[in-house]
């Protein structure tokens, strides 16, 4: 029986601690504005599309890629993920992926390249990690495909 | 005191993890800090409590592993130890770990006055164990399904053989005289881990709770279950109402104020079986660095409860064993 309690206890202030930490504090809207709306974006994607093209483990994948159609369809993603005004006309994730067999390592590696892109851009570590939460959910639609 | 038989035995453990480790050269495709350290009975997790995480830095395509050592000074006790494990595509964990608790004479002499025995019959006492893990992965991906408040659930299991059950005096040892039951016990738990990406406040944050069926008194190292009868002290049996496996209850929570740098704290209920000992929960609250995917430091304050502090008017005296706890990892 006291047992059982403080497993009542313990498992009521688990439940509390994830109540009180909402999954995504920040406004969707607010992170394009931190992200620093387009431009902002822009700026991150082209460096982490550098980052790519040096990136050994990752850039097999982009031999035959048309870079500026590339950052183009990066911007718009990530302009729309962060809530800016912005449509994605692309492929749908899964259909882009297609055969490309990319892996969870390889995924990973992409997140490297452009978390080395925000620090680069000197991006507030909030607004990366609220960037990546809202990416992180693409794993399931990009890789092993 | 280690025998020619666990000797062996680690050598093996030991030679395996270096075979394995070769052969999974290419690790490493995990992000950073997303295997966890390795917590005191070797699996995965933080300081003291198993996490639902898989060890090293393997993705679900690769073999990975840890090899670590934990100390954990205490006025009158040390906590040492070593161990290392194996991952397997981020599905199966296989660890090995060696606890080794040395009891200062501050609190030895006064038994063996206490008892009659030859001088310094129980000095530089040791209790040690042998903690072989497997932790299974169920579902969940702790660090992806951010869209989603479903955690990764791991289910695990540690057995654990102490090897001073027996072995002080000759006749018996500190477990067995305490009232405890078995040399040797298993340990079942499932174990919830979540890490919100910017999740407190921008910071990421990780949250962890395991359930653990157990009957290990003080993890084992006090031995496992509770006798009804004790033929050194016949006092020494199980508490009123206790005995055999019960659920306790273990969290954990962590910040990651940089990408390297994660503070966090941890509790640890555990039964209190025994009549001669008062087991309290483990506590801790820990800073851990992880200065790249291959390397981890722990630094904490951690509390084991009350220890037996020496004899006094009424029996056995305890005190809280608290101190610092510092743990280094490295990964593959």
């Amino acid at each position: 029986m006291q047992t059982l309690k403080r497993i009542a206890l313990v498992a009521a202030a688990a439940l509390l601690a994830a109540t009180i930490v909402p999954l995504r504090p920040v406004a969707a809207d607010s992170l394009y504005d931190e992200l620093g709306q387009k431009a902002g974006i822009t700026k991150v994607l082209v460096d982490m599309v550098g980052f790519i093209a040096d990136d050994g483990r990752i850039n097999h994948f982009f031999a035959h890629a048309d870079i500026p159609h590339l950052e183009g369809e990066l911007v718009d993603q990530v302009c729309y993920v962060s809530g800016g005004p912005c449509t994605y006309t692309g492929k749908s994730m899964q259909d882009a992926h297609k055969g490309m067999d990319i892996k969870e390592a390889d995924f990973n590696a992409l997140v490297e390249d452009l978390q080395k892109a925000m620090y680069k851009n000197d991006v507030p570590l909030p607004v990366q990690n609220h960037l990546i939460a809202a990416l992180a959910p693409l794993f399931d639609s990009v890789t092993y495909k | 005191m280690i025998k020619t038989g666990k000797t062996h035995l680690l050598v093996i453990a030991m030679a395996t993890f270096v075979l394995l480790s070769c052969q999974a050269a290419f690790a490493g495709g995990r992000l950073l800090a997303t295997g966890g350290v390795t917590q005191v009975e070797g699996s995965a997790g933080a300081g003291i409590v198993p996490w639902a995480l898989i060890s090293g830095t393997e993705t679900q395509d690769e073999v990975g592993g840890t090899a670590f050592y934990t100390h954990i000074a205490m006025p009158n006790y040390g906590l040492d130890v070593a161990g290392a494990s194996i991952g397997i595509k981020e599905r199966l964990e296989l660890s090995y770990a060696r606890q080794t608790l040395s009891i200062d004479d501050n609190v030895t002499t006064p038994i063996n006055t206490a008892l009659a025995l030859p001088t310094n019959t129980l000095s530089n006492t040791t209790l040690s164990q042998d903690v072989f893990g497997a932790k299974l992965k169920l579902f969940g991906n702790a660090v992806y399904d951010q869209n989603s408040m479903l955690p990764q659930i791991s289910l695990g299991v540690q057995h654990k053989t102490n090897d001073d059950f027996k072995s002080v005096l000759g006749i018996t040892g500190v477990p067995e005289v305490l009232g405890a039951k078995n040399p040797s016990g298993t340990d079942f738990y499932l174990a919830f881990t979540k890490i919100f990406i910017g999740g407190a406040g921008g910071l990421n944050l990780v949250v962890n709770g395991t359930i653990r069926e157990t009957e290990a008194n003080e993890n084992g190292l006090l031995g496992f279950g509770c006798a009804t009868t004790n033929a050194f002290v016949p006092t020494f049996v199980c508490k009123p109402g206790t005995g055999g496996y019960s659920t306790q209850g273990e969290g954990s929570a962590a910040v990651f104020l940089n990408p390297q740098t994660a503070l966090g704290g941890e509790y640890r209920m555990m039964p209190d079986d025994l009549v001669s000992t008062q087991q309290d929960a483990w506590k801790d609250v820990f800073v851990a660095y992880f200065p790249s995917k291959e390397f981890a430091l722990v630094l904490a304050y951690a509390s084991l409860g009350n220890l037996p502090a020496g004899i006094g008017a009424n029996g056995i005296t305890k005190e809280q064993a608290n101190g610092l706890y510092l743990s280094g990892q490295i990964g593959f």
